[in-house]
């Protein structure tokens, strides 16, 4: 029998949180159908968790420092544009 | 002339992060996203005279860094995951509020679902973008996007509730307990 990791379990903490955008919540999966709401809802959940994660996966990225070689690369070309 | 160079480049560090985080998660790594934004920067660079001043400077770069990923960097890519399963749990060290495995199996599960899905998820899901301006960039429609969108988050929700994915990292402490996913 599958189980779920303990992860999951506590993904399920992060549902229902406000920052994400009203196309995302439209996207859910339809647990409107009949008699399937209840059978259904354990995946929604999980969905809404995994868009949590990945967003709090993804800003964590988004502030790390940019790598130096980046803002060098920036800075030499734009010194080479303006030795022109 | 010499002022508009400056604030383009400003633009363009403004941008930076987003496009670094965009590139680590469509590639998964970040050795190769390294590359995949120094590409993009250079090619920005290049082309800076098309850039309309006034426009989305981030929009307007990750258009160029998704279709040199599609039309440079994946096969790369694709071959680096073959042979070396473990690549992309060098994706980055873990941070305070968010531990190691979590991250390894996000990306990991990410990296199971195919590059157009991972695209749009990315864009919407996680960048935050609207299914317009996701589709403008990935340069398909909106329903396509959308359809992207939503087949990527069934298949993660699949991959991650289920045992599709075999994870040596992860000690997974399971609870027999826990209903069913499907």
């Amino acid at each position: 029998m599958a189980t779920w990791p303990q992860h999951i379990k506590e993904w399920g903490m992060h549902i229902g949180g406000k920052d994400e955008p009203d196309e995302n919540k439209s996207m859910k999966l339809d647990t409107s159908g009949p008699n399937r709401e209840s059978e259904k809802r354990p995946a929604t959940d999980i969905q809404d968790a995994i868009g949590q994660r990945l967003k709090t996966m993804y800003r964590h990225i988004v502030h790390e420092p940019v790598p130096e070689n980046l803002l060098q690369l920036l800075a030499e070309l734009e010194a080479r544009e303006q030795s022109k | 002339v010499t002022e508009k160079k400056p604030s383009f480049r400003d633009a363009m560090l403004a941008a930076m992060p987003n496009l670094r985080a965009f590139a680590i998660s469509l590639c998964g790594d970040s050795h190769t996203a390294n590359d995949l934004v120094q590409e993009t920067l250079l090619k920005a660079w290049v082309n800076q005279t098309k850039f309309e001043s006034g426009t989305n400077m981030k929009a307007w770069l990750f258009t160029i860094l998704r279709n040199t990923y599609f039309s440079e960097f994946r096969k790369t890519r694709r071959e680096v995951q073959d042979t070396d399963d473990l690549h992309a749990a060098k994706l980055w060290t873990p941070a305070n509020q968010i531990s190691y495995l979590e991250v390894a199996d996000m990306q990991r599960a990410l990296m199971q679902l195919t590059a157009d899905q991972r695209e749009a998820l990315l864009l919407v899901g996680a960048e935050g973008l609207s299914y317009d301006e996701a589709a403008t960039i990935a340069g398909c429609a909106v329903g396509t996007i959308k359809s992207r969108v939503n087949r990527a988050r069934t298949r993660l929700a699949e991959l991650i509730s289920g045992d599709a994915l075999a994870l040596p990292l992860s000690a997974r402490n399971d609870d027999a307990g826990q209903p069913e996913p499907k």
